[in-house]
């Protein structure tokens, strides 16, 4: 297996994410209230109305979800970078370990010396 | 009920109809764009994190593309099919309309005249058959309005609906907590780990980890300082010690704490001073008298270090205090003033030509600062302000990359003066404060508005301006001044990509114009060159520009004086200092 973590990168590109996905929310709320008035605007055409709530609800649904889902991954990406980013002595040990048993490489990714650097 | 309430209500507002999904149609285009750009990001993941656990967490969000087509798509067909709904209602409209100006007009129901008897019956007939058409008509109408709706349900219907499970792939209906910022977790983590070591552990800590200076430098200056003002006393002076040059320049951190950081660098800094003089000195040219060119080159030499050795002495001793000192940035900022006795703050910030020399030669570059605090009795805190690298005007140089038209530095250190305005503000919420920019440090401030280093009074001096589109701040009040020969007058608003700084400082909208007291060209050379042609008369006029622009840095009441006392009476009145 191969390790490489940058984790200036890795933090930036978090943070990119996590605020995309945080206009997203505010975008799937916005869409929420868009969606309200369009609703409103049929209430005499019973029919219609409803037809119309049907599908958009659960678009609308969907939409949170996918923000949902986007804060659940940046949530456990910044778990990560966090433990690359404070990994004491133990863990680096460990992680050591496991890929010589595994025989794959050498060294300690935790290693500053190689630390944040492509290591095949 | 008369025959007008009989005509039918149109089941919704055609113009209300098409703004609702005009409205919701951009929400969709927003939600599409804003998607596509996180998962961007999303796709360089992989670039940066590389490791046997991370594989499931870059296909975490492979669903998330084509299920927010889904939603982009649905919401546009039915975007579609409600503003065909709103068609077919705009012609029903007319329909209506006319049925409704039928009913209106006065019909002539007695047609026929004479002695009763037949011509009533006539009537009567003539009567019942209109209101039988009108009652076609009204019926018609209904149905037409039912059938727009039909239509309008069914191709709602026929819009394929989100599946379940597609759904149910995206887990609950419940929203999980939005995440703190990345950034500000990890570095205040790895803050949390260094402030858990213990003596020189810290700095060999920091050493071990060279990713986690930039990391901590990356926090918001608001978190840095909840977080430093929250921490114990004695960890905080553990941390001042063991990792002066992070503490020292990390914005958020307590002013009196950086400034002790940059002490203790100071200290380390001049040890190696002493060792780099000892060398220049066993470099002095040999039987060269100290007027050749050789001897003058070692004799500066030496001059140089023995004013940055003075410099940093005075550091050491307190008598001038460092904010920040990044040797490897190009950072320095000089603080001047009493913290516990300010009530605002004053950053000033010099333009071109600018470097750390500039802080250690005679008349240093933090006059203008001094000369306020001085004046203000204590209640200003004045920094001098260099965050990075400044344009740079000499023979040596580029003179469009590293001159004062190129507007890259002034994006880059407004970045960075943004930041130590933010540490400022965040660790002393109570300074009102101010800025005053001279010549290129005007392009830096402007730069800085867009990084939220934002600030109560902007003093352009002399300053370069803006690089438009501009927006000033609505908190900010706006001060302007400078001669009328002053050098960037020739270029001043003229600009494209990066060159040059298209708003000159007069025309931001609001601007209140100071009168510099700055002399004016000499006329009679003007006049002379005008009528002359003759270019005997430029290196005066150009010498004079030059010298009235570096004027309003001076700290000479004889020289600035108008600007000096305008600033004073600004942070006086504006900033309640006394």
């Amino acid at each position: 297996m191969s390790f490489s973590v940058e984790p200036h990168e890795l933090l930036g590109v978090a943070d990119r994410v996590r605020t995309s996905f945080e206009e997203l929310y505010e975008i799937a709320v916005s869409l929420r209230r868009a969606t309200d008035a369009v609703a409103l605007a049929l209430a005499r055409a019973t029919p219609v109305h409803s037809a119309f709530l049907a599908g958009a609800e659960a678009r609308v649904d969907l939409a949170r979800r996918i923000v949902g889902r986007g804060r659940a991954a940046v949530s456990a990406l910044q778990t990560a970078a966090l433990a690359y980013l404070t990994a004491d002595d133990e863990m680096a040990a460990a992680t050591d370990a496991h890929a010589a048993m595994a025989g794959v490489g050498e060294g300690n990714p935790f290693d500053p010396t190689v630390f944040g650097r492509r290591r095949l | 009920m008369s025959a007008i309430d009989r005509v039918p209500v149109p089941p919704a507002d055609p113009a209300q109809l098409r703004e609702a999904a005009s409205t919701l149609r951009s929400k969709a285009a927003r939600l599409e764009l804003t998607a596509h750009h996180a998962l961007l990001a999303w796709s360089f993941i992989p670039g940066s994190y590389r490791a046997p656990e991370a594989d499931g967490l870059h296909d975490a969000l492979l669903p998330a593309r084509p299920a927010a087509e889904e939603v982009v798509s649905g919401t546009r067909a039915a975007c579609l099919v409600i503003e065909r709904f709103a068609d077919n209602l705009e012609d029903l409209r007319n329909r209506r309309s006319l049925l409704l100006n039928r009913l209106d007009t006065d019909t002539p129901h007695t047609v026929w005249t004479g002695d009763g008897g037949s011509g009533d019956a006539m009537n009567a007939l003539a009567r019942d058959a209109e209101e039988r058409e009108i009652a076609r008509e009204v019926d018609a109408l209904q149905g037409a309005y039912d059938d727009a709706i039909d239509r309008c349900a069914r191709a709602l219907r026929a819009i394929p609906d989100v599946s379940w499970a597609s759904l149910s792939a995206f887990g609950g209906a419940d929203l999980p907590a939005p995440p703190p910022s990345v950034t500000d977790t990890a570095g205040l983590g790895l803050l949390d780990r260094l402030s858990s070591a213990s003596g020189t552990n810290i700095s060999a800590l920091l050493a071990r980890h060279p990713a986690w200076a930039s990391a901590i430098r990356a926090v918001a200056p608001e978190e840095i300082a909840r977080w430093w003002s929250h921490l114990d006393p004695a960890v905080a002076a553990a941390l001042v010690a063991g990792v002066p040059a992070l503490i020292g320049n990390l914005d958020g951190v307590a002013i009196a704490d950086r400034v002790a950081a940059n002490r203790q660098q100071a200290r380390e800094h001049l040890r190696e001073l002493a060792s780099e003089r000892r060398r220049i000195r066993k470099r002095k040219p040999v039987g060269i008298p100290p007027s050749t060119p050789a001897g003058q080159t070692w004799l500066r030499e030496l001059n140089r270090i023995d004013h940055e050795i003075a410099y940093f002495r005075h550091v050491l001793d307190g008598s001038r205090q460092l904010y920040a000192w990044d040797p490897e940035h190009g950072a320095l900022i000089e603080v001047n003033g009493n913290p516990s006795t300010a009530q605002a703050a004053l950053f000033v910030v010099p333009g071109t030509n600018t470097r750390a020399e500039s802080f250690m030669r005679d008349r240093p570059v933090t006059g203008f600062a001094d000369w306020q605090v001085e004046a203000s009795g204590s209640s200003v805190l004045a920094f001098t302000v260099m965050t990075g690298p400044m344009p740079q005007i000499g023979l040596d140089r580029n003179p469009i990359m590293d001159g004062p038209q190129w507007n890259r530095f002034a994006e880059e250190r407004g970045a960075e003066y943004a930041r130590v305005i933010r540490g400022v503000s965040a660790t002393r919420p109570d300074l009102w404060t101010m800025s005053y920019e001279h010549s290129y440090g005007g392009g830096v401030g402007s730069a800085a508005e867009a990084h939220g280093g934002t600030v109560d009074a902007r003093f352009l001096a002399a300053a370069v301006g803006a690089v438009g589109p501009y927006e000033p701040h609505a908190g900010t009040a706006y001060f302007a001044a400078q001669a009328i020969d002053d050098i960037n007058r020739y270029y001043a608003g003229l600009g494209a990509g990066p060159l040059g700084f298209t708003v000159a400082p007069e025309k931001i909208p609001g601007v209140h114009v100071v009168d510099s007291g700055i002399p004016g060209p000499d006329w009679p050379a003007v006049v002379g060159y005008s009528f002359t042609g003759n270019p005997v008369y430029l290196p005066g006029l150009i010498g004079d520009s030059v010298d009235h622009h570096q004027a309003l840095m001076s700290d000479d009441e004889r020289v600035n004086g108008n600007v000096l006392d305008a600033v004073k009476s600004i942070l006086k009145d504006k900033g309640r200092a006394t």
